[in-house]
């Protein structure tokens, strides 16, 4: 059993409880947050002078599974770059775009961040995600299902069955134990399967008969009705397409009415919009939709987004978005790899170099940014650089400056091809972030979004993740954002359920997290009839036999469940 | 210059990965400082002192600093590799990875060199005047780039995969070559003196970048086509400075040479030339 | 009498997953489902057992055997970790692991069968699928230089030729499959068209096709021995697929030209891209050599030929691979681990390998285990010990255990385990 803990005398910064830099103590017992920790045995962690913070909970990333794997595979040139040797407490591995599997782990509890969610999960695959989460030490982990172009959802969607949807939803979360319904570009992937895409809402996905919308808004509505403790978790159609921002409020729109499950305002979660938010008709006149789709978020609180916040360097992009893919690489010429997956999904990697010299990427660094600065409620958008496609995850310390720092903007923006002038807002835009408002759209508000209630915050019955960063919030000002930039890069600890995992920015304990994921009961005649249409489809189309379908629980070491109640007809 | 002389003494089975033998590691230190630079074997690390006498003398600036390394090191990896400047003279045999990534200097291996001799180099000059191996001048795995500059000199046969992903730069082969040479070539020269094998050019983007063969070819792929002959001036202009500049007399019988001109590898739209001189 | 149903096969890459073991007591009495090869492995993997650990072919106890091996391996300066393609993924993780305590170098198979395959992923990407959508869509399947008759018993049943798919409800009659190869083999028979190519002439044969594809107008009268108007008609045929895969084998990979074939076969599919869908798939041999592959790489970010001896992941095949560190006679000890290299690898190979002390961890007496310094009996993964494989396209299952090993027998994992912890204590890691 691991001993009390005490942190001590820092500013303390938890959004959800109202604590905006109140010095106080923090007391850890048990793996959770107490009131107070008696008697003499407890350890203390000298946070004076410094932040304290929940730990770091980042809501889009992609850290395991066949996806990053082939991203690994695909780029030795990337890993020789960035190598880290094995220590008396770490096993060695390598760094950058890719990390291999420790290293992931290592890297986000050296920042702070204590919970990842690996952000697309083929079912198919979902064993192999989940061998790799497991060899991710100390983070707790999630997996999304990507359920937007699986053939269950398409014909149950054709059909109109939406009790059949839900049912399918619940089983598949338990079958991939996955914590989220992800959806990439609806219907564009199975059309991919052709070699085609859809390119609009109204598109039809081939032989199925439905739409981009029907897909949609049947599986937020089925998600809302399941009562699952996230929304829908959507790459939106026509991604990295200039004037996409239509799209993306146009799938907005659609979702409007959709009732949300109780406990919360929104019902969809935009990933990584900053590629969904390009305005122009091509890449030659492409310009910044940023403020348009802020003035939508902004009216509308059913709405969540994160950033995917572009950095200017060399890495890896990966998404199960395989037409996208394809488009990427023929226009950099760079090496292309498509991974289809039966029946559910598909995927595609391809290197690509952000550089401050081309005036799209240029434009797309500020629309990352202009969505965090325009957006008013820091609930509502969420630090992410989409890992390793808008740029690797050790990156974060530099998106953190550029929020609470105008001056870092400016000083980047200098350094930028003109457009980013002519063509983004940003120049004026002089909001600044607060402390509070970074621990809110870094671990505060992610954590809400998901659902976790014991996470992102410091009130009693909270998982005992605290992070402690070396900046004195008393004498910072935006003036001294490299200092930022370095406090954030290597926190002075990491505790992780009540054990300090990093010291001074280095890993002194690698326990393995949890891995949460959503139990949700369906009712016996429902289940039934679902079980019938899953074991003729199986033996009919799929290559293995559903038996050996379902994740087993030997996969789960650390599994932890949490139960949704769905509301059934 | 200021001479460093290193001579082997009792090299192990297991390959001595030893970058520090290079001009900009040594520069600025003294004997004693040099001779117990890391070098590993295997899993230990051993000290440079332990397998070569160090001798000599030792300048303040890597440009002022000439290594010999006074025997053969064919076990001995990385000798050269990452130089900026200086030069390093091997009086003998190169293990793998001789000069490779370097971007300055001369390099100079009177033996010859095993794989990956050169790789990725981006500006300097190395000479070999023996055979060099496979992947010379080449790209490491996965990268989309391998020499962007400077010149290899290679006055023996070269192995397969000569300047694989070449973009700029040189590459002069006295003798001949093995198949797949400027394989995705992209940008730069190769020049064969001796018999090219089959396949040279594969996949080649072009940009720029040519392979003249001067001694004759085994065969063209079928994805190149031949365009026309013709003596093109800038092959004059090359052929004299191969003689002048790098001491290649042999180059002096092609100034009035016509060559074959091949276009592609047009499976990749490519628009690299393959020049093949006339007997 | 027990029977279990839905047995994933733990013998090639396709890891059939249908397969009906019966038990009785401890021995398997019957096979369903499974290809002859499967089912005499599952019926005699009884047969020809390593007894006991040895040590210097003298019987020993477990402890014993497993202090010889970390004692070996932990005085060596250059140890060898070689195998794993015929074990789960619990055990390559492990193996892993040792490599990295021992400052060691881990290496699979697929350094002798598909590691072209994976240089040329590494150069130029590749299109690729799970075998389901070969079932339910592909109308175009060509296999170039892979034999699935001989290799892949069940391939053409299951995944490519014969099965009724979603957008094939013909099955075999809605598919036209081709045959690439150098000699004639009983594809032949299987196939719609049977290509002949002259040895050592894919590689011309594949930048052909691909420059057709791009609309090159082709002048030679034939290219590697194959007519321009049979080139012509492929093309049609490719491009005209609804959507068409290749599976590729060793034909491709170890013939003249090797990753460059691979290379150019990627190349020419994601050309094919431009105009209809089309993807590629390697004809992954041993069963888990995909998983040894995927494990190798989350946890190194390399996939085979990973050197730790500067105490971090580095990566060359040519130079970190098995032979090549054998035949120049670099390696001082190796372990091998479900895997026989004294009888598949070059001559050069083996003859250091007989000189250098060798542990290897296998179930039955081998080449390999004959001249092994140690000899270790383990437990055969996926009969009689659970854990993870991957099939050729990259899916996971779980392997099962339908009987009990003898007693005394364990895992690959847990030996490799056992051996570990003594590695780590003879180098005062422990605490």
């Amino acid at each position: 059993m691991m001993g009390d803990l005490i942190v001590k005398g820092g500013y303390v910064y938890d959004p959800l409880n109202g604590v905006k830099g109140d010095k106080m103590d923090v007391f850890l017992s048990g793996g959770k947050v107490v009131e107070e920790v008696k008697g003499r045995d407890a350890k203390t962690v000298d946070a004076s002078g410094k932040v304290v913070m929940a730990g770091g909970v980042d809501i889009h990333s992609h850290i395991a599974g066949s996806k990053i794997n082939i991203g690994r595979l695909l780029r030795p040139e990337d890993h020789r770059k960035d190598v880290v040797p094995r220590t008396r407490y770490t096993r060695s591995g390598v760094g950058y775009s890719c990390p291999s599997t420790f290293v992931t782990g290592y890297r986000y509890a050296q920042m702070g961040y204590t919970s990842v969610m690996e952000a697309a999960m083929p079912p198919l695959g979902a064993r192999h995600v989940h061998e790799e989460l497991n060899d991710i030490p100390i983070i707790d982990k999630a997996g999304f299902t990507l359920l937007g172009n699986n053939h269950f959802t398409l014909k149950y969607v054709k059909e109109g069955d939406m009790e059949g949807l839900k049912a399918f939803v619940a089983w598949m979360l338990w079958a991939t134990r996955g914590y989220a319904v992800k959806i990439v570009n609806p219907g564009g992937v199975e059309n991919w399967k052709w070699g085609r895409n859809v390119g609009g809402l109204d598109d039809l996905v081939y032989n199925y008969e439905v739409s981009p919308r029907q897909i949609v808004t049947s599986l937020a509505r089925a998600n809302e009705e399941l009562g699952l403790p996230h929304t829908i978790h959507l790459h939106c159609n026509n991604l990295g397409v200039p004037g996409n921002y239509e799209t993306t409020i146009e799938t907005l729109e659609a979702v409007k009415g959709i009732k949300a499950a109780e406990g919360r305002e929104a019902n969809v979660h935009i990933v990584h919009a900053q590629f969904n938010a390009l305005d122009g008709e091509n890449w030659m006149n492409v310009k910044s939709g940023a403020s348009k789709l802020a003035k939508y978020v902004n009216a509308n609180e059913n709405v969540t987004l994160d950033l995917g916040q572009v950095i200017f360097t060399d890495t890896t992009t990966m998404t199960g978005d395989g037409p996208w893919q394809f488009r990427l690489h023929n226009m950099t010429g760079n090496k292309w790899v498509n991974s289809d997956v039966e029946m559910e999904a598909g995927a595609g990697v391809v290197p690509y170099t952000f550089k401050k010299d081309n005036p799209a990427n240029a434009i797309q660094w500020a629309i990352g940014l202009e969505l965090a600065l325009l957006v008013y409620d820091p609930w509502r958008v969420y630090m992410t650089t989409d890992h390793p496609n808008g740029g690797p995850m050790i990156y974060y310390p530099k998106v953190i400056s550029w929020l609470m720092s105008r001056k870092a903007r400016t000083d980047t923006m200098l350094e930028l091809n003109k457009s980013v002038m002519r063509r983004t807002t940003l120049a004026n835009i002089y909001r600044e972030y607060d402390f509070n408002e970074l621990a809110t759209v870094t671990r505060a508000a992610t954590a809400k979004a998901l659902g976790m209630d014991h996470k992102g915050h410091l009130g009693t019955g909270a998982d005992a993740d605290v992070s402690v960063y070396d900046i004195d919030p008393s004498t910072w000002r935006p003036s001294m954002y490299k200092e930022l930039e370095k406090a954030f890069a290597k926190a002075a600890y990491t505790i992780k359920g009540g054990e300090v995992v990093v010291k001074d920015g280095e890993v002194v304990a690698t326990p393995l997290g949890a891995t949460h994921w959503v139990k949700s009961e369906v009712p016996e005649a429902l289940e039934t009839e679902l079980m019938k249409d899953l074991e003729a489809d199986f033996r009919d189309y799929y290559t293995i036999n559903l038996a050996n379908y379902p994740v087993e629980d030997a996969y789960l070491p650390t599994g932890r469940p949490m139960t949704a109640e769905g509301r059934w007809r | 210059m200021k001479e460093l002389w290193l001579t082997p003494t009792a090299l192990p089975s297991i390959p001595v990965e030893a970058e520090v033998i290079c001009p900009d590691v040594v520069a600025g230190r003294t004997l004693k400082d040099v001779s117990s630079l890391e070098v590993y074997v295997g899993n230990k690390t051993h000290i440079l002192g332990e397998f070569f006498e160090v001798e000599g003398e030792l300048a303040e600036q890597a440009s002022e600093q000439m290594i010999v390394v006074d025997g053969t090191c064919q076990t001995v990896k990385y000798i050269g590799a990452k130089m900026t400047a200086g030069s390093v003279h091997v009086k003998g045999c190169a293990g793998m990875h001789a000069g490779s990534q370097m971007s300055g200097g001369e390099m100079l291996v009177e033996g010859n060199t095993r794989d990956w001799a050169g790789a990725e180099m981006s500006g300097g000059l190395l000479r070999i005047q023996d055979d060099s191996r496979n992947m010379t001048g080449g790209a490491y795995r996965g990268s989309p780039e391998g020499m962007t500059g400077g010149c290899i000199v290679v006055e023996g046969d070269a192995g397969v995969e000569l300047g694989s992903f070449m973009r700029r730069g040189m590459i002069v082969v006295k003798g001949d070559v093995a198949p797949f040479c400027g394989v995705h070539m992209n940008g730069g020269e190769i020049f064969i003196m001796g018999q090219a094998a089959r396949r040279l050019g594969a996949e080649a983007k072009g940009n720029g970048g040519f392979i003249a063969c001067l001694g004759g070819v085994d065969e063209i792929l079928p994805t190149y086509v031949h365009e026309t002959t013709y003596k093109p001036t800038f092959m004059k202009l090359y052929m004299r400075q191969l003689r002048d500049v790098l001491g290649l007399e042999e180059a002096a019988r092609f100034l009035e040479t016509p060559f074959r001109r091949y276009v592609g590898d047009l499976a990749v739209g490519g628009n690299c030339e393959i020049l093949v001189a006339e007997k | 009498m027990v029977v279990h149903s839905d047995v994933v096969c733990p013998f090639c890459g396709c890891l059939c997953d249908d397969l009906e073991v019966t038990v009785e007591g401890d021995e398997i009495v019957g096979v369903k489902n499974a290809c002859a090869i499967s089912r005499s492995k599952f019926m005699n993997h009884g047969e020809n057992r390593l007894q006991e650990p040895a040590i210097d072919g003298k019987k020993a106890s477990l402890e014993k055997a497993i202090e010889e091996a970390a004692g070996i391996l932990a005085d060596a300066k250059r140890p060898l970790v070689y195998g794993l393609s015929s074990t789960d993924c619990g055990a390559i993780g492990r193996a892993v692991e040792l490599a990295e305590v021992l400052g060691g170098v881990v290496d699979n198979t697929s350094s002798v069968c598909h590691g072209p395959t994976i240089l040329a992923l590494q150069q130029v990407g590749e299109s690729k699928t799970t075998l389901g959508e070969v079932k339910n869509r592909a109308d175009l399947v060509v296999f170039w230089g892979s034999n699935p008759t001989e290799s892949h018993l069940r391939h053409l049943i299951r995944y490519s030729a014969m099965p009724k798919g979603m957008y094939v409800p013909e099955g075999r009659k809605g598919r036209y499959i081709v045959a690439v190869d150098v000699r004639t083999t009983r594809m032949e028979r299987v196939a719609d068209e049977f290509v002949k190519v002259d040895q050592g002439g894919d590689f011309e044969l594949l930048l052909v096709l691909r420059a057709a594809v791009r609309g090159v107008k082709i002048k030679a009268e034939s290219v590697s021995g194959v007519p321009r108007e049979t080139i012509m008609e492929l093309v049609r045929r490719m491009k005209g697929a609804k959507m068409g895969i290749i599976f590729f084998g060793l034909g491709l990979t170890q013939s003249d030209g090797r990753h460059m074939n691979i290379d150019a076969a990627v190349g020419l599919v994601t050309e094919l891209n431009h105009h209809t869908k089309f993807l590629l798939t390697p004809m992954r041999g041993h069963y888990n050599v995909a998983g040894a592959n995927s494990v190798t790489t989350w946890q190194t970010g390399y996939p085979y030929a990973v050197d730790f001896a500067r105490g971090y992941p580095r990566y060359n095949p040519g130079e970190y691979t098995s032979v090549d560190l054998l035949a120049k006679e670099e390696a001082d000890a190796a372990i091998v681990i479900a895997s026989d290299p004294a009888a598949t690898f070059p001559a050069e190979a083996v003859r250091h390998l007989a000189k250098i002390p060798v542990v290897t961890l296998d179930q039955k007496v081998t080449p390999t285990t004959m001249l092994s310094r140690v000899a270790i009996p383990v437990a055969t993964a996926g009969v009689e010990a659970e854990g993870t494989a991957y099939r050729m396209d990259g899916v996971a299952l779980r392997l099962s255990k339908v009987v009990e090993p003898e007693d005394g027998l364990l895992s690959d994992e847990a030996v490799l385990e056992a051996i570990i912890e003594r590695v780590r204590a003879l180098k005062g890691e422990v605490g």
